[in-house]
This record gives C-alpha cells, sequence and structure tokens, in this order.
C-alpha cells in the first residue's frame, strides 16, 4: 500500500513558522521578482477551497478516503497560504480576507460557473471522470514540491528556504495521494485512460493559470522554469506523469512552458 | 506592463482590494484565533478499555453509529457551501477549514468507539435508502448546476441561509448528543459526548453569530435565512442518512413524548430568540415532515 489515508490524517499538520526568525525578512528583504512569484503561490494556496469544489462535484466525496484527503489537504493548504501571506505581509504586501474575496470576486462568473461546467462533465462521463481528476491533481502537488524547491534554491534566503522546504514535503505528500489514486483508478479503466490523457493534453496547464492574469503565470514559469536547471526540472515532471498507466510520452510541461521558457532564453541572449 | 514595476501596482499594499472599505463582513467571532486552536486527533481521550468493561447496549451502538454518519457526512455540507456564492466568502472558507477537521476527528472518536466494540467499520455507509432518500440523493448530484448560477444572481444574501442552516444543524447536534448522553447513563461515554459538545458549541457560536449579523443587515437576507431552514431541510438528517435511520435514532433518545418536546426546544430555541429567524423551528418541521411526531401530539 502505498498511501496510508489513516497515517496521512494522523500525521497532518499546519505548516509552522513561529521557530523561525521572520525578522531576516526586514534586515534582508526578498526582491520584486521573488515577491511576486510568492503572491502568486499564495493566491493558488487559497484557492485551494475551489480546486476541492471541483472534486466535490464528482461523486468522489461519498469515497471516504478521497473525503478524509481532502479535509486534510484542503487545511494544510490553507496553512501554506497564511504562511506565505506572512512572509509577504513583512514587505508590505497585504493577503487578507478581503484581498482574497476581492480576487475571487474579479474572476467573475467563469469562475461562478465552474460547478456547472464540472458537473454536467462528471454526469456525463461518470466514474471515470475522478482518474481524471486525481491525475490533474498529481501534476499540480508534482508541480508544488518542484515550484517551492526551485524559489527556495535560487533565492537562497536563509529563512526563505526553510519556510518554502517545509511546505514542500507537505506537498510531496500530497504528491503520494494523488498519485497512487490516479495508477490505481487508470489501471482499472482504459476509458479512464484516454479521457485523462485527451483532458492533460489538451486543457492541462500550470496550477493557477485562469485564475490569475496570464502574465503573472508567465513570470513565475520564467522565474522558476527558465534556464538550464529549469529545463532539467520541467523534464522530471513530464517523466513523473509519463509514468501514470496510459500517459506515456505526454511532455504536458514541456509544452505549457515552453513560451515562458523561450522568451527567458531570449532576455538572457539581449542581456 | 510587465516592465512596470511589481510592487508599484499596489495600493497600500493591495493588488485586488480597495483600500477604503472592507468586503468581508467581521463579527465577534474570532475566526483566526478559532483556526489556531483546532482540535485534533480526540482517540486519546477515549477509554476503550471501559467500554470493554461496560460495554454499550446494540441499541447505543446503533445511535453512535447515527451520530457518526451525521458527523462524516461534513464534505456533502461543504460542497453545497462552495459550489454557490459563499465560497467567495474568504472569512467564512476560512473557518469551515478548520471545521471540517474537527469534526473528522469527532467523527472519528466514535469510530473508535465502534471499534472497541467490535463492529466493523471499514465499509461503506449501507442504508436502508426508501425511494424518497434516493430522490434526494439524485437531486442532489444536480444540485451544484443549479446552486452556482442562482445563488451568484443573489449574491451575498444568500450567504445568511447557508449559516441560519449551519446554525440549525449545530444547535439540533448539540441537542441529539445531549439526549443521547442522557439516554445512554455511561459515564466514559458522557465524558467523550461533553467534550464533543464543547466543540460543537463553538461551531454553533460562528453561525449563530455569522447568521445574526446577516440578517440584521438586510431583509433579503433574513428572507433567504428563513426560507433556508423552513424548505427541504432536516437538520439532523444529511443528504444519504436515511429517513428510517433518522427516525429509529429520534425514537431511540426520546423515547417519551416528554423527551422528544425537550429535544425540540434546546434545538430550535437559538432561532426562536432570534426575531428574524423566529418561528421557523427546523427541526420540528422535519420531525413532522418525516412523520416522527404528529403536528399536534405535543400540545
Ligand atoms: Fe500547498
Ligand atoms: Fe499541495
Amino acid at each position: 500500500m502505498a498511501f496510508n489515508i489513516d497515517k496521512f490524517a494522523e500525521t497532518s499538520q499546519r505548516v509552522k513558522w513561529a521557530d523561525l526568525d521572520m525578522g531576516e525578512f526586514i534586515t534582508r528583504p526578498l526582491p520584486e521578482k521573488t515577491l511576486r512569484c510568492l503572491r502568486y503561490m499564495c493566491d493558488v494556496e487559497y484557492h485551494t477551497v475551489c480546486y476541492m469544489r471541483d472534486m466535490l462535484v464528482t461523486p468522489s466525496h461519498q469515497d471516504r478516503d478521497v473525503s478524509t484527503f481532502m479535509t486534510m489537504w484542503n487545511r494544510e493548504e490553507y496553512w501554506h497560504g497564511e504562511a506565505l501571506a506572512e512572509v509577504l505581509g513583512l514587505h508590505g504586501i497585504v493577503v487578507d480576507y478581503d484581498e482574497l474575496k476581492a480576487k475571487r470576486m474579479k474572476l467573475g462568473w467563469s469562475e461562478a460557473l465552474k460547478p456547472l461546467k464540472q458537473s454536467l462533465l462528471s454526469n456525463m462521463v461518470g466514474a471515470d471522470f475522478i482518474a481524471t481528476h486525481m491525475a490533474w491533481g498529481a501534476a499540480n502537488e508534482w508541480s508544488a514540491v518542484a515550484a517551492y524547491r526551485r524559489l527556495a534554491d535560487l533565492e537562497k534566503h536563509p529563512v526563505l528556504a526553510v519556510l518554502l522546504k517545509r511546505i514542500a514535503a507537505q506537498e510531496s505528500r500530497h504528491v503520494a495521494f494523488y498519485a497512487t489514486q490516479a495508477r490505481r483508478r487508470l489501471e482499472s479503466s482504459r476509458k479512464a485512460q484516454r479521457l485523462t490523457r485527451f483532458a492533460l493534453r489538451k486543457f492541462w496547464a500550470p496550477v493557477g493559470s485562469g485564475v490569475m492574469d496570464p502574465d503573472e503565470v508567465d513570470h513565475v514559469m520564467r522565474e522558476l522554469f527558465g534556464g538550464k536547471d529549469g529545463a532539467h526540472e520541467i523534464d522530471r515532471l513530464d517523466h513523473n506523469i509519463a509514468k501514470l498507466p496510459g500517459m506515456d510520452g505526454l511532455r504536458i510541461f514541456h509544452n505549457a512552458t515552453a513560451h515562458a521558457r523561450e522568451s527567458y532564453r531570449a532576455e538572457a541572449v539581449s542581456a | 506592463m510587465a516592465e512596470e514595476p511589481y510592487l508599484a501596482l499596489h495600493r497600500q499594499g493591495r493588488l485586488y482590494g480597495p483600500t477604503d472599505q472592507e468586503l468581508v463582513l467581521r463579527t465577534p467571532f474570532e475566526v483566526q484565533q478559532f483556526t489556531l486552536d483546532a482540535q485534533g486527533s480526540l482517540r486519546a481521550e477515549v477509554d476503550t478499555r471501559a467500554f470493554q468493561k461496560h460495554p454499550l447496549s446494540p441499541e447505543r451502538l446503533r445511535d453512535l453509529q447515527y451520530l457518526w454518519d451525521v458527523e462524516r457526512s461534513t464534505m456533502g455540507q461543504v460542497r453545497h457551501v462552495v459550489v454557490s456564492y459563499t465560497n467567495k466568502e474568504s472569512r467564512v472558507a476560512a473557518f469551515l477549514t478548520t471545521w471540517a477537521y474537527e469534526r473528522h476527528w469527532i467523527a472519528d472518536a466514535y469510530q473508535a468507539i465502534l471499534e472497541a466494540h467490535g463492529q466493523d467499520v471499514s465499509g461503506p455507509v449501507v442504508h436502508d435508502h426508501l425511494f424518497l432518500d434516493r430522490v434526494e440523493m439524485a437531486l442532489d448530484t444536480l444540485a451544484p448546476m443549479t446552486d452556482s448560477v442562482w445563488t451568484n444572481l443573489f449574491g451575498e444574501d444568500v450567504v445568511a441561509g447557508q449559516m441560519a442552516r449551519g446554525w440549525s444543524r449545530e444547535a439540533s447536534m448539540r441537542a441529539a448528543i445531549q439526549a443521547f448522553d442522557d439516554a445512554a447513563g455511561h459515564p466514559e461515554l458522557s465524558a467523550l459526548l461533553q467534550r464533543v459538545v464543547r466543540l460543537k458549541r463553538v461551531h454553533e457560536r460562528f453561525f449563530a453569530v455569522e447568521t445574526g449579523e446577516r440578517v440584521r443587515r438586510s431583509p433579503r437576507a433574513a428572507a433567504f435565512a428563513r426560507r433556508y431552514v423552513s424548505f427541504g431541510f432536516n437538520p439532523m438528517r444529511p443528504v444519504g442518512v436515511s429517513r428510517n435511520a433518522f427516525r429509529e435514532f429520534i425514537a431511540s433518545v426520546c423515547p417519551t413524548v416528554h423527551d422528544t418536546h425537550l429535544l425540540l426546544q434546546q434545538a430550535d430555541e437559538p432561532l426562536q430568540r432570534t426575531p428574524e429567524t423566529a418561528g421557523t423551528e427546523p427541526l420540528r418541521r422535519a420531525l413532522e415532515r418525516d412523520g416522527v411526531v404528529n403536528r399536534y401530539a405535543l400540545f
């Protein structure tokens, strides 16, 4: 058994930062380009409740393991948001209830009607849709691990690096759940494989796309995955997805970040 | 745009929100503190050996199973909230995140007692669903489609309706747990149940204060609150839990008319005290509708 839900629940904690010297951010503030990445990540973390919502409209919430996972996962992600909001706050960037609500209101009907869309799809496709959700979730969590580790390495800020690695460790636990679920559900259904492959190839975009402005998505992808090490990381991510049943040869990360990485190269050449 | 310095885009530190007004309703309930104090596993407080010495009767185990099923239904309720306009309410979302977490561990504590009695807790819930239960579940599957549209058309007033339901549920379950405790008369069980009641009182207070503030601000919010707790709502029976199981539970923990009367009073009283929701009596209506009490039996 690759993933034990009871153990996951028992060991689920909110990420802690009280023991870290947050004053470091005053004496050694982060550069703007990093703050911009952190804000992106922070918004995406708080937005988890919307990803959870899309999952909840499928019949999966009646499954005990899934429902337990979502309870713990949603709370862990919420605290990732809180932790990043704390760091941003020390740099004068406010992310509070009002800011989050303003953001969601700005998204308007496109966000409000997502449950309708998801629900229609779920009722049309049936149980195989859950497999797609799980594979999608795995892709998102894999990229979250990579993103936090990359930012920790790039920035080399003593306190930020520790905090981001703590968050990344929790993201790895999320990966374990989604990947295990996806593998099991994909293995048992050819139809689920075809559907998932199609959905990932056609529609997958980095977490936060459709929620954040395209400029912001671009900035984060350029910062984190531009350059040689970034490209290496992208290959690793694609490799993970390709190992899921029926997903071999997919290069969703490569394709989704191609534009951003190209513009990073162009900038590097002109500089 | 990309060339413009990132920080310069902020107004008083904000990228999206207005700087001159608060968008989110704040009440005296400290959500931040609640999220920090979240209660995790209660297993250490369940004295399983005491249950081996003094086991619960089969009837009491069935009652407990009912409470377990209700507590496990959290995600179904979260679903209704997050597909609706209320998903924009970040403060409510922060509360619900922790509320769901605490309810998970309450359910887990019940499960520990069921396990201590050798009950099988691994399988899915099997309910003796009647035709009506099935219709209800089918409609519930479709609800996200309609709810996402109409709640966003009406906007924030809808939140009061959902908060009122939460309030009624918490008050009713608090009363139900108390009735169960009285009926069981088991000291170790009582210790855990009273612990649960303390946690649930906090949940109840959130929903109560939230409803109260919202219904006072807007007559339309008050109308939503009344409608939400009056129609198609049973505060003690989530969708998926059968009417039969509900009837059995009530009959078991409230053997006399007097007991039922007391349960109703404790469950519905909080909403009675608020002028905007007075007269709704959600649990009494539900009991009448699900055929547990005759409309005139209690007079
Ligand atoms: Fe996260
Ligand atoms: Fe995650």
